[in-house]
């Protein structure tokens, strides 16, 4: 079985057991690829691949024009699809099943060949899985990382997804007392949490003073004037979680128009939506 | 949708006995069956997915109510009615409950009234499921499997690699007689339906071979277990897996 990497390093960080690994292949870049030029997005923002990380700069100019809604929905999108998706881009194209070629299918250290099935898939113009598999192993890594951080700090947390952590956290931290009489668990406080965040900083490949902070608090830990705020949440399975605030600080009330929905995620509800109104991002129900 | 959840949950820290059924599209109290108060109002509504019309059937099949690529609402019902419903969409929830629907399997037409109240699925009933749904990925607090009303810290699933099952191309290859997959079960048992397994002869003289100390030694299974085995009776594919891999243990 192979393995990317950085999905190695984050089992053995999380279950601390070390793997038997008999081969290990190491891919490095070689070289420099002709024809680079330097290129101007939309027309205004110049970048040199020769000179600069394409990917860096096109996240530090996003920040930059955090003001501007189009150009930074641009730039998001941009860096979404070029910096991950273009790596494992296949397109399904049909072939004439009454003339099947063969094809050379390869399967660990092996190689064999067998009749192409009617739709095959055509490799997009930057496929490069080895790439595009690392950059999500390295994702999963850096989640087991700060989870490992929490972890070692005594805390938990609510749910994880892709690129965050709901990190049980409260102002000055404490037990948070669990259902059914189980163990309580300790929250972590703002400072434990700030600091975790930062020890991220030295892995950052973006400027300081564009981006701070590899890891930041999400908006909604920030109340309209830019205070930070506690927060609730609710988790029933993965990607379907509601974060939440209270007038009176409480976890749970039965106070009228007490509770404020800052976060509701409902994965897989969006199909049964009745209408297009939204309210926080989902449907108004 | 989640304020009502939420009150739902803060209710139940309360009373932690308080659990909530659906009944008829109707949430109730599942001690006193009481109506559930502050039920919103669209609970009872059937449940209607937005579809777009992308194929050339499902176009025939809703003809001049629906234009190509078009959305048309599909009001789910109960899996043992086989019916795919279409109706043209429409925004007036409060006429969803009347729909007149095309059954795309049959070209019939349905209205959604004449069904009995227990055969339309409701927004409730998902909302129920959704709620009740399992995180499978993880264990229960107790390190059991997480089940609809496991409640508390969940605990990563841990995953003892070993066996490899063919899947997909593999299998393609696999058909070939291509021989690095000597460890995968399929190799060394005879399958059955309802997942249980007897070993090949390979298997069995390999456990005779070993004798039935040691393999009892190296499988942590029971001699009456290993004896089954041996004697060709069907037993679980775990079970099965055990015992190979024991016996591949160096």
């Amino acid at each position: 079985m192979w393995v990317a990497g950085p999905d190695l390093v984050a089992s053995v960080l999380l279950s601390g057991h070390f793997p038997n690994v008999q081969k290990a292949i190491r891919i490095v870049p070689h070289g420099k690829q002709p024809g680079l030029e330097p290129i101007k997005l939309r027309g205004a923002i110049s970048v040199d691949p020769r000179k600069e990380d394409f990917f860096t700069r096109v996240i530090e100019y996003r920040k930059q024009n955090k003001a501007d809604d189009r150009l930074q929905y641009f730039l998001k999108i941009l860096a979404n699809s070029t910096s991950y998706g273009t790596y494992l881009e296949l397109n399904p194209v049909k072939i004439d099943p009454s003339n099947r070629p063969k094809i050379s299918v390869h399967s660990g250290d092996h190689e064999f060949t067998q009749p192409a099935p009617e739709t095959i898939e055509q490799p997009g113009s930057f496929y490069f899985p080895l790439l595009g598999a690392s950059i999500t192993s390295g994702g999963r890594l850096l989640l087991a990382m700060i989870e490992r951080c929490v972890r070692d700090a005594g805390g938990t947390y609510l749910c994880c997804d892709t690129d965050a952590l709901t990190i049980v956290a409260s102002r000055t931290g404490g037990m948070v007392a669990m259902p059914n009489g189980a163990t309580p668990i300790k929250a972590l406080s703002w400072r434990e949490v700030e600091q975790i965040a930062h020890r991220f900083d030295s892995l950052s490949p973006y400027n300081r003073k564009i981006v701070p902070h590899l890891l930041r608090l999400t908006d909604e830990n920030f109340d309209k004037n830019g205070a930070q705020r506690q927060l609730f949440g609710l988790s029933i399975a993965a990607k379907r979680y509601a974060l939440y605030t209270t007038k009176c600080g409480h976890p749970s009330c039965r106070h009228r128009n007490c509770v404020t929905i800052v976060d509701p995620k409902a994965h897989g509800l969006i199909f049964f939506a009745p209408s297009e109104e939204r309210e926080n991002g989902l449907p108004k129900w | 949708m989640w304020r009502f959840l939420l009150a739902l949950e803060f209710k139940q820290i309360v009373e932690p006995d308080f659990n909530v059924l659906m009944v008829a599209g109707r949430p109730v109290n599942a001690t006193t069956a009481a109506d559930i108060e502050g039920v919103p109002s669209w609970i009872s509504l059937p449940a209607m997915m937005k579809m777009r019309i992308s194929t050339p059937h499902y176009f025939d099949q809703m003809k001049g109510k629906a234009s190509p690529f078009g959305f048309v609402l599909h009001p789910r019902t109960q899996d043992k009615l086989k019916l795919t419903l279409l109706t043209p969409f429409n925004k007036n929830r409060a006429g969803w409950a009347h729909s007149l629907c095309i059954n795309t399997r049959d070209g019939k037409s349905y209205r959604l009234d004449e069904f009995p109240r227990a055969d339309i699925v409701t927004l409730g009933d998902i909302l129920c499921s959704y709620v009740q749904h399992p995180e499978i990925k993880s264990l229960g607090p107790d390190g059991g499997k997480c089940k609809a009303h496991t409640r508390g810290l969940l605990r990563r699933m841990t995953i003892s690699g070993g066996l490899q099952h063919c899947i997909g191309k593999e299998v393609s290859r696999f058909e070939q007689g291509k021989d690095d997959f000597i460890e995968n079960i399929d190799d060394v048992c005879i399958h059955y339906d309802g997942g249980r397994v007897t070993a090949n002869e390979a298997l069995i003289a390999e456990i005779s071979e070993r004798g039935l100390r040691q393999t009892t030694k190296r499988t942590h299974l029971d001699r009456k277990t290993i004896r089954a085995v041996l004697n060709g009776k069907k037993v679980k594919t775990s079970t099965l897996a055990k015992v190979v891999m024991g016996l591949r243990e160096e």
